[in-house]
């Protein structure tokens, strides 16, 4: 990926963030919550692009499994909560075999 | 050509995920045109509709736009002359009537891109001063909400509706109406 294409990417995802802190002051507070869970998705993503993470295979699956059911959170806020204990069930299990 | 309205209705979904194919002109148009014959209060008609066709403009339009999920093929922005709903419409026709006039113009929009078998999704969750800078929109005219245009490459669910006999009421508040007790 070419240098200039990088930083279109980083600023995307900057202006991600930049605009969810800006304006989660006048949406529903669950989308503080939607917007973060929503952020791990593109990051991962992010980080494809510099080759980083391509052949990873729990962050593929995490961003699959994010980008599954975060949409739960429009219509059904329990379903939408255990998704997010189950997310950060993940990533603790992930850590912990990283650190063992 | 034509289908049920009913039909229309019940079946529209959100759709967040498109196929890249382009859409007609066409069927943009005609998409427009039954946004054009909204209901509008005092027939003030304060909508303006900016189709978003270029790439790079849809890229920006989404970085900012947090409640935007995918790159669709095209955008309808929904804005509003708040200069016109003022001079027409006073206090109640700028800040009340110029949002209700284009949220049904967003409605009919959508129920007209469903007929013509393409996906919508109605987003707010945009900045408005981001969208103002990209599509140089003068200082009287507010972006209100876009709709992303495209046509679908997901079926989602239905998602749950309040029971009809939970909103209704007959004659005063608090009333049920027996009639929709069973919907």
């Amino acid at each position: 990926m070419q240098k200039n294409e990088l930083k279109i990417k980083v600023l995307e995802y900057i202006a991600y963030l930049a605009t969810s802190a800006r304006d989660s002051i006048e949406e529903p507070h669950i989308y503080g919550s939607f917007r973060l869970i929503d952020a791990i998705s593109r990051l991962i993503d992010l980080l494809k692009h510099i080759s980083i993470i391509e052949e990873d295979s729990f962050l593929n699956e995490l961003k699959n499994f994010i980008d599954t059911k975060k949409h739960t959170m429009m219509f059904n806020k329990k379903e939408y909560l255990s998704f997010l204990d189950e997310v950060l069930e993940k990533i603790i299990k992930e850590l912990k075999k990283q650190f063992s | 050509m034509y289908i049920d309205i009913f039909k229309a209705i019940y079946g529209r979904r959100s759709i967040r995920s498109f196929k890249s194919d382009e859409v007609d002109d066409e069927k943009i148009i005609k998409i427009l045109d039954a946004g054009r014959w909204a209901p509008s209060g005092s027939n003030i008609q304060p909508w303006r509709f900016i189709v978003v066709k270029d790439k790079k403009l849809i890229k920006l339009v989404k970085m900012f736009s947090p409640g935007m999920f995918s790159e669709p093929p095209a955008l309808i922005v929904i804005c509003s002359d708040k200069k016109e709903a003022f001079e027409k419409g006073g206090i109640i026709g700028r800040d009340y009537l110029s949002i209700v006039d284009c949220a049904m113009a967003a409605q009919n929009m959508m129920l007209a891109a469903y007929a013509l078998g393409l996906g919508t999704c109605v987003i707010k969750s945009f900045n408005s001063k981001a969208i103002k800078e990209i599509l140089e929109l003068p200082n009287n005219i507010e972006p209100e909400l876009i709709i992303a245009l495209g046509y679908p490459a997901e079926k989602p669910i239905t998602p749950p509706r309040k029971p009809l006999s939970n909103v209704t009421f007959l004659n005063k508040y608090g009333i049920r109406w027996e009639r929709v007790a069973e919907k």
